[in-house]
């Protein structure tokens, strides 16, 4: 398509090939802990047998946040966070604004996790950093989400690395559409019965090139959200601000109320919610509560995009006399091509603008590019193999991640699920995750690869199908508790299991009996 | 999102499936020889088959668009891997 | 120059120097970038478009021919936006440390 002079491709396909073969096995585990992370939310509630639907916000959360103040030290209700926790119910947090050493703002205060009675479950103290942690209940979700966002490496380091691999997608992306000289006029070709070089490089170059936009936009987006908060904001708050970030912070998101530290009693939050639901046509899923007990005070409403839109909507109210002040956007105080070009870079690297429809999109994105991903490296391997190169060790670590890293992944769900009703899910789900990893490791070591290929991908079918009983078994919410709620979530999770493993159990065991007739239509995936 | 998503996509993944039909590289290395498309079909097809996506880009709903062009990014990918016994 | 060197030289600016060099735009763009309707476009679009920035470095480091044309872009670049940073600094008051700054405000 893009034809590049020869020295020039073949530098590209250098670029290309060793960007994915260095840095390869890590972006694999980023986007396939990604792809899952997609379904973060339903997994959450798959996982910790959640059966409310009701928002926590279409209750009366009013008195629950009044009844916390006297018990809150003042010098912690400057601001308060409310959201949503767990199975539907209230999270608050009262804080107020510190700055570390390096001149990097934290929120310091009292972190209340309420029971759906509205009862004080458990109260944290210390920095945001400190006190949001993963739960009992959503230990899952929180693993898999951190896994992704900074793969276990304490922050920054985590972030960068996540950002270097953001980036070295992107140059395989862009690499990619460079060395491939007919982009079009190859799309559909699939060659099953050649040299074993051109049906894996078929393989990854139709996946690649399917998947090429939106490998580039997540790419972008993943990198963007790795390096703004660690170098980004530090480096145009220096240039801008000499240093400051709160000027920074407080100028693309700041309010525009006059300062007035009058002591004044918040308005009604349920009156606020209510009239935000309304407007927002949904429950906010966020509120932000600014000068609380001031009559300068901000209440803000974040929710769900409206019909046809993917940013967030943001409402703003008096917080004094809990009357409808504006629509903001999500970045600035009115709508900028900057701040609509930064609040689109969450829903277009999460997919969850759309509910279900884009974020089982976005999962068969992702899906798409962990496939890319490991066909890509069994090309390198595969071409190498025919110079005699001895790659062995290559070959044997690329089916440990390829099919390891999923492998562990269904095992520690195994893990929170039998572990969250004895409490102690917290310890067992990253145990067992490395565990697994472990097991796999050695068994690398000691198996021919093509038995471990084959072992894994049992273990895995066996997991997936087992993974719903399992889930029965240890206390979980039968699928008529769930319809009778409306939790479409359970249900829906249990089926995609049985299907994708029952799926994989046939392609393994089912078709060495199959007989293939002329003129026979046969949907293939992913072998 | 608009209604207008599933139309939307029933139309450009039919053409997506005419594409791979008529594809002549496909045909060639499955030992299909003949009735394979020509250029000019091939790109009014691929015309035809951006239509949807520009009418809800138009329309203002980019949400439709998202899932629209990632629908159609992944059912391509799907039609690729069906197999024909020549 | 040996082709050694001219390799590494294309290397230098693809890897390290890219990186650096796109932070130093990055911080540059904040001050030349016009602050658009809310004015936060200035302060936004850096941090949007650094990993752009950053690829745009990386592949004209690896595509043009000339190394010579790629060290002046690079470099030229680097200088602008370093010197624009430093502008600012030089002409402001002497600068205190920003948890100083406010623990004056508040």
């Amino acid at each position: 398509m893009i034809h590049l002079p020869k020295e020039e491709t073949k530098l590209m396909v250098a670029v290309h090939g060793w960007s994915g073969i260095v840095l390869g096995l890590l972006l694999y585990a980023v986007v396939l802990t990604g792809m899952v992370a997609v379904f973060a939310e339903e997994i959450g509630a798959w996982s910790a047998g959640h059966v409310e639907t009701r928002s926590a916000f279409e209750k009366p959360i009013d008195a629950r946040v009044r009844a916390l103040v006297p018990r809150t030290p003042a010098e912690f209700r400057d601001d308060v966070n409310v959201f949503e926790i767990g199975d539907h119910n209230l999270g608050v947090f009262f804080h107020r604004h510190e700055l570390k050493p390096n001149g990097e703002p934290v929120d310091r205060g009292v972190y209340y996790q309420l029971d759906s009675a509205g009862k004080v479950e458990n109260e944290l103290r210390g920095t945001g950093e400190e006190v949001f942690g993963p739960r009992n209940d959503d230990a899952l979700s929180s693993f898999l989400v951190d896994t992704h966002v900074r793969l276990h490496v304490p922050n920054p380091w985590g972030l960068l690395l996540t950002g270097v691999l953001g980036l070295a997608m992107l140059v395989a992306a862009i690499s990619g559409l460079l060395i491939h000289r007919h982009l079009f006029k190859d799309i559909f070709t699939l060659r099953r019965k050649a040299n074993p070089v051109l049906v894996d490089r078929d393989r990854h170059s139709v996946a690649g090139t399917w998947s090429l936009p939106f490998a580039f936009i997540l790419a972008f987006t993943g990198s963007f959200f790795s390096f703004f908060g660690t170098v980004g904001v530090p480096i145009v708050a220096m240039a801008a601000f000499g240093g400051d970030q709160v000027a920074l912070s407080e100028a693309v998101f700041g309010s525009a109320a006059k300062p007035d530290p009058t002591p004044r009693a918040i308005g009604n939050l349920d009156r606020i919610t209510a009239d935000a639901g309304q407007r927002a046509g949904g429950a906010p899923t966020f509120m932000t509560i600014e000068h609380f007990g001031r009559a300068d005070a901000v209440v803000t409403t974040f929710h769900e995009p409206g019909p046809g839109d993917i940013e967030p909507s943001t409402l703003v109210y008096n917080g004094a006399t809990a009357a409808f002040d504006r629509e903001k956007p999500s970045i600035g105080t009115r709508p900028s091509a900057g701040g609509t070009l930064a609040a689109i870079m969450g829903p277009l690297h999460f997919g969850n603008f759309a509910g279900v429809l884009s974020k089982a999109v976005w999962f068969g994105l992702g899906f798409a590019m962990c496939y890319v991903t490991l066909t890509g490296l069994r090309l390198w391997l595969v071409r190498r193999r025919e110079d005699a190169r001895s790659l062995d060790w290559l070959e044997r670590a690329t089916t440990v991640v390829g099919f390891g890293l999923p492998f562990a992944l269904l095992v520690c769900s195994v893990a929170f699920l039998v572990t969250m009703p004895l409490g102690s899910a917290v310890f067992w789900t990253p145990t067992s995750f490395v565990a697994a990893c472990l097991a796999t490791i050695v068994a690398g070591f000691l198996m021919a690869n093509a038995r471990l290929d084959r072992a894994l991908q049992i273990g895995m079918a066996a997991l997936l199908v087992a993974l719903p009983i399992v889930r029965f078994a240890t206390g979980g919410p039968g699928w008529g508790a769930a319809l009778a709620t409306g939790e479409l979530a359970i249900p829906a999770v249990d089926l995609a299991l049985w299907v994708s493993g029952g799926w994989m159990l046939w392609s393994l065991f089912g078709q060495r009996r199959s007989v293939r007739t002329a003129d026979d239509f046969a949907l293939q995936l992913a072998e | 999102m608009t209604y207008l998503i599933i139309p939307a996509l029933a139309v450009s993944i039919a053409i997506i499936a005419l594409l791979w039909h008529g594809d002549p590289k496909r045909r060639r290395t499955v030992g299909l020889r003949d009735r394979a498309d020509g250029t000019a079909k091939r790109r009014a097809l691929a015309a035809v088959a951006l239509v949807p996506g520009l009418v809800l880009a138009v329309l203002g709903d980019s949400a439709a668009f998202l899932v629209w062009f990632g629908a159609c990014a992944i059912a391509g990918w799907l039609v690729a891997q069906v197999r024909v016994r020549a | 120059m040996s082709a050694k060197a001219r390799k590494w030289i294309r290397v230098g600016f693809a890897g390290p120097g890219a990186f650096i060099i796109a932070l130093v735009i990055m911080a540059g763009m904040a001050l030349w970038l016009p602050q658009g309707a809310a004015q936060i476009d200035n302060l936004v679009l850096p941090l949007v478009l650094f990993p752009l920035i950053w690829a745009a470095l990386f592949f004209h480091a690896c595509l043009d021919g000339k190394r010579s044309r790629i060290a002046l872009v690079a470099v030229g670049l680097c200088v602008i936006h370093a010197g624009l940073v430093a502008n600012k600094f030089l002409s402001k008051p002497a600068a205190t440390t920003p948890a100083a700054t406010h623990e004056a405000q508040s």
